[in-house]
């Protein structure tokens, strides 16, 4: 190899080097990936985590049933706050630590703290049954709350799937419960067999003190059954939030 | 080398940027980069409750994630040749103001360049030029370390060949 040879390697080294230190994504790439990461993750694990326990929920609800009223009673009873103490150790990222504080503490939507359901063709909202959540992941994964402004149009209690939020609204990760502590917030109605055959996570529009936000709500649907009548299919929407991460 | 597990927050804000760049190298078009990037990140999350730090660093780990990744794209892309997929690239480059911007222009030619070269030449000049030792870099392409460090030594003179002499 002679001189000229190595020089012009080294030459073509070094331009690889600045080439391979100077290519970087476009601005805002990073951001959106890891907002988008987290929301496909999680969508994959409710997908599954619905997917299996679609089988066992049938047999089992009758039993857990009764479980998940007894534990509902006692959360109730030792902590006001209904779970609170449990989903505290929800935010395992740091980032989500550091980010909350770019929001602070967040409104709590409408549902004021107990679950929504709405049956399909009734025009009122009722009390949320009672749901066996056996085969749904423990673990909580922190998910993005979004900031809007009036210029997004969004009026409070706008619901949207994830996919339909408005690109470029600045963001910030907040504890959330894991899907069994989301159902374990579904109030408890007696004598009634239910089974979840679906989950999807949604945001919701939540305005106060001049601010709107977009907070990351369950919807879960499936069928209730009262002493042996018919089933009738309910849609129940919980918070996904941490308790801590409401004002 | 190997050691403790980090954060998969921390390993994500290190190497996003470095992993795109590999791409880029290898695909030769932001936006094939950009999608093969999202690809490579959420299986590494899906993925990171099974990987064992005593086994491989954390970027021999995602670079292995992002070749696979580059090889399924070339895969899915098969049916074209590698001169019409370069082709195809101009008009998607053409569209894309906020990327281009993003990017030194004096090296996108370099970059388009190393994606033009033979498969594993290219993998090597990506891999090594991300910041991976040549024992790193052959141990993914299953070669020795020797053997990594003659491969990018032809590679490298095989680039030079392949650039316009204004380039180099």
């Amino acid at each position: 190899m002679s001189d000229m040879d190595d020089r012009d390697l080294a030459e073509l080294q070094a331009q690889l080097d600045a080439a391979f230190q100077s290519t970087r994504p476009r601005r805002g790439f990073q951001d959106e990936l890891w907002d988008r990461l987290q929301r496909r993750v999680w969508w994959r694990r409710l997908q599954r985590a619905t997917a299996s326990a679609r089988p066992a929920l049938g047999g089992l609800a009758a039993v857990l049933l009764v479980a998940f009223g007894v534990l509902f009673l006692i959360s109730r009873g030792g902590h006001p706050g209904g779970g609170a103490s449990e989903t505290s150790s929800a935010p395992t990222s740091r980032g989500a630590a550091v980010q909350q504080a770019t929001f602070g503490l967040l409104p709590r939507p409408s549902l004021g703290g107990e679950a929504a359901a709405t049956r399909p063709g009734a025009s009122s909202e009722t009390a949320g049954p009672a749901v066996a959540g056996r085969a749904l992941p423990a673990t909580a994964v922190p998910l993005p709350v979004y900031r809007y402004g009036p210029a997004a149009g969004l009026q409070a209690g706008t619901v949207l799937d994830p996919a339909s939020i408005p690109p470029g609204l600045p963001s910030a990760t907040y504890p959330a419960l894991s899907p069994a502590d989301a159902l374990a917030e579904v109030q408890a109605a007696p004598r009634q067999h239910v089974t979840v055959t679906g989950a999807r996570l949604v945001y919701v529009a939540v305005a106060a003190d001049g601010s709107g936000y977009l907070e990351p709500e369950y919807v879960l649907t499936g069928t209730t059954q009262s002493d042996g009548g018919p089933q009738t299919p309910f849609s129940v929407r919980v918070a996904a939030l941490a308790a801590s991460a409401f004002r | 080398m190997p050691g403790a597990k980090p954060a998969f927050e921390d390993l994500y804000c290190e190497y996003v940027e470095r992993i795109y760049a590999f791409l880029r190298s290898q695909l030769g078009s932001a936006a094939d980069a950009e999608d093969v990037t999202s690809q490579v990140f959420v299986k590494a999350y899906e993925a990171y409750a099974r990987y064992e730090p005593r086994l491989s660093t954390p970027a021999a780990w995602l670079f292995q994630i992002a070749r696979n990744a580059a090889l399924d794209h070339y895969r899915r892309a098969g049916r074209r040749s590698r001169a019409e997929q370069a082709l195809a690239r101009q008009p998607t480059a053409s569209v894309e103001p906020d990327a281009i911007a993003q990017e030194r222009i004096v090296y996108r030619e370099l970059m388009e360049a190393v994606a033009g070269l033979p498969d594993r030449q290219r993998e090597v000049i990506g891999l090594r030029h991300s910041g991976l030792s040549f024992l790193e870099v052959g141990r993914l392409m299953g070669s020795s370390e020797d053997a990594a460090k003659m491969l990018y030594h032809r590679a490298l003179r095989a680039l030079r060949a392949a650039l316009p002499e204004a380039a180099t």
